[in-house]
């Protein structure tokens, strides 16, 4: 069957090359991919999984960052100077549009329906743990507490009640410095995460101003437990994803009408019998239907 | 199944052709002067397709078909300055040392240019061009690519003379042709390739065959024989009513085209038999074929890096390359499709 049957144009491009792209973007961008502390900064080898053989050799060759650089970890209640350590990684990426067949979907999400595509991420998080020596060793001296108690007259503490903090000093404490000096640690202590979701396109909008949306059909982690905490985390990114990452997927198809020299004008090709979908998701591809007019 | 396809099919292509026709009859004219002593002319040449079209072929072949461009407008204007001839302007009355009443004063040939002769030729001429052309692709790789990384080859600008002395090879192939020439012509086309040092997909245009008729003769003599009946209709017999005129179009307007496919059976002939047999017939489009075939075959005329830059570099990272393999087009009756892995 011909490409254009439908269109005067049409372009299609198969998941395997959406996913070989994405590959070569991990390979060779890989700080979009791993985040981490300066100690991972410096020895990616650090991290939950390592990226030796996952680099392109130009990365090093060309001096460009493996891991990007993040602040250390904020420990809540501390106001020294140390911080910890963590790394964040997002793995495993791939797209999987109808039929499945790129990678398996958790039960949950089977079968995909027809025009939809799923997403696959690994997302691995690791955390520097200090030895407890180490941890000993930075703890701040704080004064102990002293008691003041008023057992009658009879009885009383002889030893000196400390130095009461100046009142007039209350306010001027100065606000918590970011840590600067992380806490020493052997090997991070790491767990990964398969996400998985399912979406689909819709029009919407009004026939005048028709409108491509990304809409997201359903959520899954996988393997977390309790499952009153994985339904918790998949309710929280599913909202995440909803209210604040789809609303700015939204193509207006206006917006891919060319006019070319005053004479020509490309246009998608209207939603009919023909061609219920535009784009079409299936076939492991996503089909585009364009339309010439003089 | 390759993972990229972009297709169009043969509407698109007319579509294109149309809308060229739309905006070469939107473009203003070209205009131009010049003199040469006395003499001066004048032009005003503008371009109009008045037919045409483009068939796909299960050869795999695009088909320009009887593409028609007629002049619209076409007009020279010749002009001849002659020397200014003045008569009168002598003093009949003299009073108190002053010329009180003189002779009218008359200049002759005092324009420029002072006679104009326009020769207007608008719709009247038009130039055929019939053809088939297809494309081929294939990858160059340069040795001296060495064993620089893709990005390397990237970044790295080509400083051999590998592209030179291919063409100087290919081009020293013409018989009798001087070493110095040959030099020089693969000097102005290298330019035109060379580029960085990473693997190109490359895309060369083929002339099959070709027809071109500067004046074709079946079309300027059915656009005469139209303006004249025109002519004739519309202003020698411009008082009888309009509806006898009207119908006295409708009469004749199938018979001048009539007459203007009985005289383009002799070109049709000879593009039926260059389809065929693909090949130019006549010796000007036999020499234009090998010279376009020469050039073609050495020159792309599109040409891109594999792996292809998706994204440029940007504060100092590297670009984000993706290898692209297997660039194949291919063509039949009803689509034209360019298709590629992404790997």
């Amino acid at each position: 069957m011909a490409l254009t049957q439908f269109s005067d144009l049409f372009a299609s491009i198969h998941e395997n090359a959406i996913n070989n792209v994405v590959l070569q973007l991990q390979r060779q961008r890989p700080s979009l991919f791993n985040y981490g502390t300066v100690a991972f900064v410096q020895k990616p080898d650090r991290l939950c999984f390592p990226l030796v053989n996952f680099i392109d050799v130009d990365v090093t060759l060309f001096g460009n960052p493996v891991v990007h650089q993040e602040s250390l970890l904020t420990i809540p209640g501390y106001n020294g100077p140390y911080g910890m350590e963590y790394c964040l990684q997002l793995r495993e990426l791939s797209i999987d549009i109808h039929p499945p067949n790129a990678h398996s979907l958790p039960p949950e999400l089977v079968p995909l329906e027809k025009q939809r595509f799923s997403l696959k991420g690994k997302a691995c998080a690791g955390l520097g743990c200090p030895e407890r020596g180490f941890l000993n060793e930075i703890a701040p001296v704080e004064e102990p507490f002293f008691p003041v108690l008023d057992l009658g007259k009879d009885v009383t503490q002889p030893n000196k009640e400390p130095p009461k903090e100046n009142p007039n000093d209350r306010g001027k404490e100065e606000p918590p410095k970011p840590p600067d000096r992380p806490v020493i640690f052997d090997r991070p202590i790491c767990f990964c995460l398969d996400l998985f979701a399912v979406f689909h396109l819709e029009m919407e909008g009004s026939p005048d101003n028709p409108i491509l949306a990304l809409k997201l059909d359903n959520l899954e982690i996988v393997d977390v437990k309790p499952d009153g905490m994985e339904n918790m985390v998949e309710c929280f990114i599913k909202t995440v994803i909803v209210l604040s990452l789809l609303p700015k997927v939204r193509l207006a198809l206006k917006a891919l009408v060319f006019n070319i020299a005053e004479v020509l004008t490309v246009e998608p090709t209207p939603v009919s019998a023909s061609v219920p979908f535009n784009p079409a998701l299936e076939d492991d591809q996503i089909k585009v239907f364009v339309n010439l007019k003089v | 199944m390759p993972t990229l396809n972009i297709a169009a099919n043969e509407k698109a292509f007319n579509d294109i052709i149309m809308a060229a026709a739309k905006k070469l009859e939107n473009t203003p004219p070209l205009t131009g002067s010049g003199v040469l002593g006395p003499f001066s002319a004048s032009y005003e040449l503008g371009f109009r397709i008045t037919d045409g079209s483009i068939d796909l072929t299960n050869a795999g072949t695009v088909h320009i078909r009887e593409l028609d461009i007629t002049y619209d407008p076409m007009i020279l204007r010749l002009g001849i300055d002659l020397p200014h001839i003045q008569i009168g302007g002598e003093c009949i009355l003299r009073l108190f040392g002053k010329c009180r009443i003189r002779l009218p004063r008359i200049d002759i040939f005092g324009d420029n240019p002072d006679i104009v002769v326009p020769i207007n030729l608008s719709g009247l001429i038009t130039s055929e061009f019939s053809g088939e052309f297809s494309v081929s692709t294939g990858k160059q790789v340069l040795l001296a690519k060495g064993t620089r990384t893709v990005h390397q080859a990237h970044f790295d600008a080509d400083n051999s003379n590998e592209i030179r002395d291919r063409f100087r090879t290919i081009i020293g192939t013409i018989p009798l042709l001087p070493a110095t020439t040959v030099n020089s012509i693969a000097d102005t086309f290298v330019p035109m390739v060379k580029d960085n040092l990473a693997d190109k997909w490359q895309f060369f245009l083929r002339d099959v065959w070709h027809d071109l008729d500067i004046i074709d003769i079946a079309s300027t003599a059915e656009n005469i024989l139209r303006h004249l009946v025109d002519f004739i209709i519309d202003q020698i017999l411009a008082p009888i009513p309009a509806v006898l005129r009207t119908i006295a179009h409708a009469i004749l307007d199938p018979i001048i085209s009539v007459i203007g496919a009985v005289l383009d059976i002799g070109d049709d002939v000879f593009e039926w038999l260059s389809s065929f047999f693909q090949t130019s017939f006549g010796l000007l489009d036999i020499i234009a074929q090998l010279i376009l075939n020469f050039i073609g075959a050495m020159v792309p005329f599109l040409q891109l890096e594999t792996p292809f830059p998706i994204i440029e570099d940007s504060s100092g990272l590297i670009p984000v390359l993706v290898p692209v393999e297997n660039i194949a087009v291919t063509v039949d009756d009803v689509e034209f499709v360019v298709s590629a892995d992404i790997l």
